[in-house]
């Protein structure tokens, strides 16, 4: 709970300083790497297309893909981690990025 | 049909060109494609050392798109044992950036009206031997029904140029489209489209960014030819007489956002070297301007269209061994590029042209208008389902699915019902950069075994069952010694995702 209760604040804090979308989603991607060592990109969901955004550019082998609200999806690396530690993030973006 | 107040053709027609969008492209006040430049190229590089053409060869198989000297050079080989060795490179090439896979879609007519008049196609406006219909959405729900109990995943939705069909109809049908699920052969599961492409007219930014927004996969319109006389002498009127309008169609589409866009040309128009140095020319352009060149590339040749004199006598018309020629050509001049052979060629000729590094084809195909639907009922009455005042051209492969899936398996090579990239984000310059690293492929490959695996469980008959079980187990095995696939978890995480469709999940994708 603590954790997550930081998570939000951590990004709620990125969120806040900047206004625009994309600088937003990038700084949101470069916490999560420096955080998890996880990297993601942020995608614009139309329809069944989900079209890179904002983020990591790179390519990574294995992901796990949410959907964050309709119009926004994250691609997120799968590396074994925690399954705590993406609910923590995806729970976080979907109540910030509404 | 649902109501809807169309516009007058006639006035609709006058709105469509937008000069700006055309200007903003062109350099100096020319479009790309430089008619005497092209017969420079081609003359230029007559009679080519056997040396020249293999170092264009291993270019090439170095994934690094051609110029026009060197495409102009493949083109002028005569030599037959050369061939042979352009052939082989050709499909060594597609394995290297594709992997072994080749993917497979059907081809939904939406509407046959229209208001162009291009000599060689049956849809044109004055004929008045074409039986005119357009579908409703319930009609194309219904046709996609029909596509998806085939085991289709992927569809191009085809429309002619017409107020009836606007970008309003075109974004509802993609809506129908990806609405239906379908049960299937076996088993609990569902089908359903996962990537909708389209083919259609040049059309504005704004309508362009509908189309975006709609879902689009890929956005495929052809030049036709690139041959200027050719092009105003085959388009006579209606917007497609706009070469330059046209031209640009993809740039828009990429201005647009919509970052998968596909070019082709119809040979038989004119010259076919000279339409394939106007297809690199394209993708040049494209790389010029976007930093990206086309998701794909097609190469219909022109088949008899009812009440068209030219697509049955022009004297450009090329024979089987000039197409494999042509195909290979542009398998190498755009390594990273997908290259889609379809159903308007026969059977023979196709299995020979998916030899030199076709990537896409598609088939149990109907091209007429509610085909799909009518030809279930046919079925029923044994009547044969080619009618040619309801169809654009003939098709030369009438073949089902399950048939041709069985004759890839037989050639060693594994069916893909694959669309991971677009719901990855892997698209655009993404997707043009892991093709060039030649990484794209090995996803490809992953993508291909989960999606042919969900293929042999829900509708593959036994014997295409048979034979695709020794593809899948040649495939798994490849995977499982390959250096690339253990690293990470790659590896553990597709054989989770394996496993759970093997158990009956579906839609697992890598």
């Amino acid at each position: 709970m603590v954790k997550e209760i930081c998570i939000y604040n951590d990004l709620k804090e990125i969120i806040d300083s900047s206004t625009d979308l994309k600088d937003k989603l990038n700084a949101i991607t470069q916490y999560i790497y420096k955080e998890y060592n996880l990297s993601s990109y942020f995608c614009k969901i139309f329809v069944s297309r989900w079209s890179f955004f904002a983020g990591d550019n790179d390519i990574f082998l294995s992901v796990k893909r949410f959907k964050i609200s309709n119009d926004f999806g994250l691609i997120i690396e799968d590396n074994n981690t925690d399954d705590e530690v993406y609910n923590n993030i995806i729970e976080s973006l979907k109540t910030l990025l509404k | 049909m649902e109501s809807k107040k169309i516009k007058n053709p006639e006035e609709w027609v006058k709105q469509v060109v937008k000069q700006e969008e055309i200007d903003k492209y062109l350099v100096n006040g020319k479009d790309f494609i430089d008619e005497e430049l092209i017969y420079k190229n081609l003359s230029d590089t007559k009679n080519p050392e056997k040396q020249k053409v293999r170092d264009i060869l291993q270019k090439s198989y170095n994934i690094e798109r051609l110029d026009p000297e060197e495409t102009a050079t493949l083109l002028n080989v005569n030599d037959p044992e050369m061939w042979k060795e352009i052939y082989e490179m050709g499909l060594k090439v597609k394995r290297k950036v594709y992997d072994n896979r080749i993917v497979f879609f059907a081809p939904l007519y939406c509407a046959n009206v229209c208001v162009n008049s291009c000599k060689y196609c049956g849809f044109r406006k004055e004929n008045k031997e074409e039986k005119r219909r357009i579908l409703s959405m319930d009609e194309i729900r219904e046709e996609t029904r029909a596509v998806v109990s085939n085991g289709h995943k992927r569809m191009i939705a085809v429309y002619g140029e017409h107020p009836a069909t606007d970008i309003d109809y075109m974004c509802d049908s993609i809506k129908a489209i990806y609405s239906v699920t379908e049960k299937v052969k076996r088993g609990p599961g569902y089908g359903q489209i996962r990537r909708v492409n389209i083919n259609a007219a040049p059309m504005s930014i704004a309508d362009l960014k509908k189309l975006w927004e709609a879902g689009i996969g890929t956005y495929q319109v052809f030049q036709e030819t690139y041959h200027k006389p050719t092009y105003k002498e085959v388009h006579p009127a209606g917007p497609k007489a706009n070469y330059r309008w046209r031209l640009y169609a993809l740039h828009r589409a990429m201005d647009a956002g919509i970052d998968d866009v596909a070019t082709g040309a119809l040979f038989g128009l004119y010259d076919w070297r000279f339409e394939v140095m106007g297809l690199l020319y394209h993708a040049m352009d494209l790389e010029r301007q976007f930093g990206i060149g086309p998701h794909t590339i097609s190469f219909p040749r022109m088949t008899p269209a009812i009440g068209s004199d030219l697509s049955k006598n022009s004297k450009y018309l090329i024979n089987n061994d000039r197409f494999k020629k042509l195909v290979t050509v542009l398998r190498l001049s755009v390594p990273y590029t997908g290259i889609i052979i379809t159903a308007r060629e026969e059977a023979g000729i196709k299995k020979e042209v998916i030899k030199v590094g076709c990537t896409q084809t598609d088939a149990s195909s109907k091209i007429g208008i509610g085909a799909y639907t009518d030809a279930l009922k046919k079925l029923a009455e044994h009547q044969d389902d080619q009618i040619d005042n309801e169809q654009q051209f003939m098709l030369g492969d009438t073949r089902s699915l399950d048939a041709v899936i069985k004759e890839m398996a037989e050639m060693g090579m594994i069916t893909s019902f694959c669309t991971a990239g677009y719901r990855c984000g892997r698209t655009g310059d993404k997707i043009m950069g892991l093709l060039k690293s030649c990484t794209e492929g090995k996803f490809c490959k992953l993508n291909a075994v989960l999606t042919f695996r969900e293929y042999l469980e829900d509708y593959a008959s036994a014997e295409t069952k048979a034979v695709g079980e020794k593809v899948l187990a040649k495939e798994l095995k490849e995977i499982e010694a390959m250096e690339f696939y253990k690293k990470g978890n790659l590896l553990e995480k597709f054989k989770e995702k394996y496993n759970k469709i093997c158990n009956g999940e579906r839609d697992m994708y890598i």
